[in-house]
C-alpha cells in the first residue's frame, strides 16, 4: 500500500488495514517500514506530512509503541540538505497521551496538515492527540474508513494517500476544523492539497463544460463567416450615419443572440470582414445583455424583486454603456484598438463593397473608398471551401480556447476559495458606494454566463438592487475570462482603458439608479 | 511550422475536449457538474468538437481554398500563439482536472458556499420565497406525502427557506417531518456535541455557482455513527429557535438512517 506514488488509485485490498495501527498489545503489528520507502515516494519528491504523521508514531510507548526513530527532515518530506525550522520537526511527546507522560502538542503549524509549509494554522486545525493513541492507550478507532469521507464516487478507487490520512488525521467531529483557513490553501499548483485539487478540478470542469459549447458555436459561425461571407456584407446592413450605425449595432443582439463567450470570435471575424470597429465593439458589449434569452432569464430570476424593473434597467444600462463605448471608439485610431495582426489583415483585405456606399464610421474607415484592388470571390469546389471553413473554425476555437482555459482556471481558483476574497465582499454589502463595486468585483471574478448570472444575482440578498444591477451589467462586458478572450482582438492598452471605463461608468450609473430610481429596493 | 503539423496539433486539442465532454456525459458524471438544461448542450458541444477535430484531422493534408482571390498570400489558419503552447495550455489543465476531480467539493469549499451560513439571510430572497408551498396547513398536508410512521416528507429547501417566512414557520413549527440530505458535523453553537448539520447543494447552472442549503439536526445526545458527508434520511420534529440573534431551522431527530444517493443529488433551479 505504501510503495505507490501518491495520487494513484489503489485496489481496495491494498488499503491500510485497521490492525496495522493498533498497538501490538491490542493485536496490531509493528510498522515494518519506517524509512521514506514506506511513503511511496519518488526520490526527490516531497511527501505529504499526513503520511508521515500517521505511521509509527501512533503508538504510545506505554502501549508498546516505539520511540520515533526518525526525527530528521526526511520525516517531514523536505528537501535533503535544507535546514528545517525547529517547529517542523516532529517531537515524540506530541504522540503520547498525557497519562503516558506526553505533553500537549507544542507545534501546531500547518505542515502537520499537509498544507503550505511555513504558514501558521489556526489552533483548531491541529490534529488532536487522542486520535493518535492506540485503543489500548485510550485512543479511539477511526470510525469512518469508507469512501464517503473522501467525497468520492461510490465504486471508484481512492488515492491511497487520501484513505490513509483522513480518518486518522481528521476526526469525525472535527473534520471541519480547518474551515476558517480555506483562504490560505496553497496556490502553488504543484503543492496544492488534495482538497484544493479536487475543488479546483470540479469548478474548472463545470465552467468549462458550460462554456465550451457556446465557444464552439461562436467559432463555427466565425469560421464560416470567414470563408463564405463576402467582405463588407455586415457593413451594408448598418445605417450610413455613424451614430445611427453604432446605435443599431447595440440592438443586433436581439436578432443574433449570443453570450459573451461566443460573441468574441464572431466579432473578431466580423471586424476582419470590414464591420467598423466601433460597431463591432458595441455589438460585442451589448449582445450578451440585450438579447431575448438574457432578458427572459433575468425576468425569471428576479420574480418577486421587481423583475420588470431589473430586466428593463439591465437592458437599458447595458445598451447605453455599449453605445457610449462605440461612439468613443469611433474617434480612436484603429491601431490603438485592434491587435496588430488583425489590423494587418484588415489592411491586406480592403473591402470591395465599401466602394458602393459612403457610410461614415469615423476613423474605422478613414479612406476615400476609391482605390482599386483585386479582391473578389472565384469559383471553388464546395468541399474545398468547407475544409477551409472548418480549419478556420478550428483555429478560432483553439485561439479562443486557450484564453478561455486560462480565464476559467483563474475563476475556479477564486470560486473555490483557493484564492482569497469572499469575506471581504460580504463585509461591504451594506455600504451604498462599496456594495456595487464589491459585486462588480465578484462578477469580474466569477465570469458567469450572461444567460445565467441573474440566478446568482437574485440570491445575493444582502446587497442592494443597485449593486445587483452593477453585477448584471458589468459581468457580461468584463470578467476574468473575457479579459483573456479580448486579447484575441484588442490591444492590451485598450483593454485596460476599456476595463477602467466600464467599471467607473457602471459603478456610477448603478449608484445613481439606486438613489433615484428605486431607493427602497 | 508546417500547416499540416499545426492542423494535427489543433485537432488533437479539440478532440481531447470532445472526449472530455462526451465521456462525462456518457458516464453520467455530468450530473455532478451541470444543471439538466446544460447537459444536452454539453453533449452537443462534445459531439460538435468531435466532428470538428475529426474532420480536420482526416483532411489535414487536403488542399483547400477560401475562394478569395488575393494579390497577397493570406492565412486563415495562422494562430496567435505557438501551436505547441496552444496545445499544452488547452490540454494540461483539462487533463489535470480530469485526474484530480472527485466530482465533489471538499468541506472547506462547502463552507465557503454557505454550509454554515445563517439560513435566514439567504431565505430573505423573494426568488426563493416564490418557490415555497402555499401557506395553509391543508395545502401542506396535501402536497407532502406522509410516511407510515406519521412524518411528512419535506425537501430540505422548504425547511431551510422557512426561516425567512414567519407564516410558514408557524405551520411547520412542531410538525413531524422527514427529509434527506448529506450529514456533516455541526460547528456552530454546538457546545454539547449533540448536533449535526444536514445539507444539499442548490445549483443554478453549473456546480461552480452552487451553494449549500443546510439545516441543523439536534439529537439530544451523542449523534449516531453515520458516514460523514453520506446521504441520510432523518425524521423528527421541526422547530425554529432563535439562537445568537438568528433564527435557525432545527430538526429534533427521532430517527436517522443511511439513505440511497438520490438520482439528482442537487436542488435545481426548476
Amino acid at each position: 500500500m505504501l510503495g505507490e506514488i501518491p495520487g494513484m488509485p489503489t485496489p481496495v485490498a491494498d488499503v491500510v488495514s485497521k490492525s496495522r495501527f493498533l498497538s501490538p498489545a491490542a493485536g496490531g503489528k509493528e510498522p515494518r517500514f519506517r524509512n521514506r520507502d514506506m511513503l511511496g515516494e519518488i526520490p526527490g519528491k516531497l511527501v505529504p506530512v499526513a503520511d508521515v504523521v500517521s505511521k509509527p508514531r501512533f503508538l504510545s510507548p506505554a502501549a508498546g509503541g516505539k520511540e520515533p526513530r526518525f526525527r530528521n527532515r526526511d520525516m517531514l518530506g523536505e528537501i535533503p540538505g535544507k535546514l528545517a525550522p525547529v517547529a517542523d520537526v516532529v517531537s515524540k511527546p506530541r504522540f503520547l497521551s498525557p497519562a503516558a507522560g506526553g505533553k500537549e502538542p507544542r507545534f501546531r503549524n500547518r505542515d502537520m496538515l499537509g498544507e503550505i509549509p511555513g504558514k501558521l494554522a489556526p489552533v483548531a486545525d491541529v490534529v488532536s492527540k487522542p486520535r493518535f493513541l492506540s485503543p489500548a492507550a485510550g485512543g479511539k478507532e477511526p470510525r469512518f474508513r469508507n469512501r464517503d469521507m473522501l467525497g468520492e464516487i461510490p465504486g471508484k478507487l481512492a488515492p491511497v494517500a487520501d484513505v490513509v490520512s483522513k480518518p486518522r488525521v481528521i476526526s469525525f467531529t472535527r473534520s471541519l476544523s480547518g474551515l476558517a483557513s480555506f483562504d490560505n490553501r496553497g496556490l502553488d499548483w504543484f503543492h496544492m492539497s488534495s482538497d484544493a485539487q479536487q475543488d479546483f478540478a470540479l469548478a474548472f470542469l463545470s465552467i468549462l463544460f458550460e462554456g465550451a459549447p457556446f465557444i464552439l458555436l461562436g467559432t463555427l459561425i466565425s469560421g464560416f463567416i470567414d470563408i463564405y461571407l463576402p467582405a463588407g456584407t455586415m457593413d451594408r446592413f448598418l445605417p450610413k450615419n455613424r451614430t445611427l450605425a453604432v446605435m443599431v449595432s447595440g440592438l443586433l443582439g436581439a436578432v443574433f443572440p449570443v453570450c459573451e463567450c461566443a460573441v468574441v470570435p464572431v466579432i473578431r471575424r466580423l471586424v476582419g470582414k470590414g464591420l467598423p470597429v466601433s460597431c463591432a465593439l458595441t455589438y460585442m458589449l451589448a449582445a450578451p445583455i440585450v438579447n431575448p434569452i438574457t432578458a427572459l432569464s433575468t425576468w425569471k430570476a428576479f420574480q418577486g424583486q421587481a423583475p420588470w424593473m431589473m430586466t428593463g434597467s439591465r437592458m437599458l444600462l447595458g445598451y447605453l454603456v455599449a453605445v457610449g463605448v462605440g461612439l468613443v471608439v469611433a474617434r480612436i485610431p484603429i491601431r490603438a484598438i485592434l491587435r496588430k495582426r488583425l489590423v494587418d489583415r484588415i489592411e491586406k483585405e480592403p473591402v470591395v463593397e465599401k466602394e458602393t456606399h459612403d457610410h461614415s464610421c469615423g476613423s474605422d474607415h478613414d479612406h476615400d473608398h476609391s482605390h482599386d484592388h483585386d479582391h473578389h470571390h472565384h469559383e471553388e469546389p464546395n468541399d474545398s471551401r468547407l475544409i477551409a471553413a472548418m480549419r478556420s473554425a478550428q483555429k478560432d476555437f483553439v485561439d479562443v480556447g486557450v484564453y478561455f482555459t486560462i480565464g476559467v482556471a483563474i475563476t475556479a481558483l477564486f470560486n473555490t476559495g483557493i484564492a482569497p476574497g469572499a469575506e471581504w465582499l460580504d463585509s461591504l454589502a451594506g455600504n451604498p458606494l462599496a456594495a456595487p463595486a464589491a459585486l462588480m468585483a465578484l462578477a469580474f471574478i466569477l465570469s458567469l454566463c450572461s444567460t445565467s448570472d441573474a440566478f446568482i444575482a437574485a440570491t445575493l440578498a444582502k446587497f442592494t438592487w443597485g449593486a445587483k444591477l452593477a453585477f448584471l451589467v458589468l459581468g457580461p462586458m468584463l470578467d476574468v475570462k473575457l479579459i483573456f478572450l479580448y486579447q484575441t482582438v484588442l490591444t492590451k492598452k485598450f483593454i485596460i482603458g476599456l476595463s477602467v471605463s466600464l467599471f467607473v461608468v457602471i459603478w456610477l450609473a448603478s449608484i445613481a439608479a439606486q438613489a433615484w430610481l428605486i431607493p427602497n429596493l | 511550422m508546417k500547416p499540416e503539423i499545426r492542423r494535427i496539433l489543433f485537432s488533437l486539442a479539440v478532440l481531447l475536449w470532445a472526449v472530455c465532454l462526451v465521456y462525462f456525459y456518457g458516464s453520467g458524471r455530468i450530473v455532478k457538474y451541470l444543471a439538466p438544461d446544460f447537459r444536452p448542450i454539453a453533449l452537443a458541444g462534445g459531439l460538435g468538437l468531435a466532428v470538428l477535430g475529426s474532420f480536420n484531422l482526416l483532411t489535414f493534408r487536403r488542399a483547400a481554398s477560401c475562394g478569395h482571390d488575393h494579390e497577397e498570400e493570406h492565412d486563415h489558419e495562422g494562430g496567435d500563439m505557438n501551436p505547441f503552447a496552444s496545445l499544452l495550455l488547452m490540454v494540461a489543465p483539462v487533463a489535470l482536472s480530469m485526474a484530480w476531480t472527485t466530482d465533489g467539493f471538499s468541506q472547506s469549499t462547502l463552507a465557503r458556499k454557505g454550509l454554515y451560513d445563517d439560513a435566514s439571510n439567504a431565505a430573505e430572497s423573494p426568488f426563493f420565497s416564490s418557490m415555497l408551498p402555499p401557506l395553509t396547513i391543508e395545502e401542506i398536508e396535501k402536497s407532502h406525502r406522509k410516511t407510515s410512521d406519521g412524518y411528512y416528507e419535506f425537501s430540505l429547501m422548504e425547511l431551510f427557506f422557512a426561516t425567512g417566512d414567519r407564516e410558514l414557520q408557524g405551520l411547520l413549527d412542531g410538525m413531524q417531518i422527514e427529509t434527506e440530505g448529506r450529514i456533516v458535523p455541526e460547528k456552530v453553537n454546538n457546545p454539547d456535541g449533540t448536533r449535526m448539520r444536514l445539507y444539499r447543494m442548490f445549483m443554478t447552472c453549473c456546480v461552480a455557482d452552487s451553494r449549500a442549503i443546510p439545516i441543523v439536526l439536534e439529537f439530544g445526545k451523542n449523534p449516531p455513527l453515520l458516514p460523514e458527508n453520506g446521504w441520510v434520511k432523518v425524521a423528527g420534529t421541526m422547530s425554529f429557535p432563535e439562537e445568537e440573534g438568528t433564527l435557525r431551522a432545527v430538526l429534533k431527530v427521532d430517527r436517522a438512517t443511511a439513505a440511497e444517493v438520490p438520482q439528482e443529488e442537487k436542488f435545481l433551479r426548476r
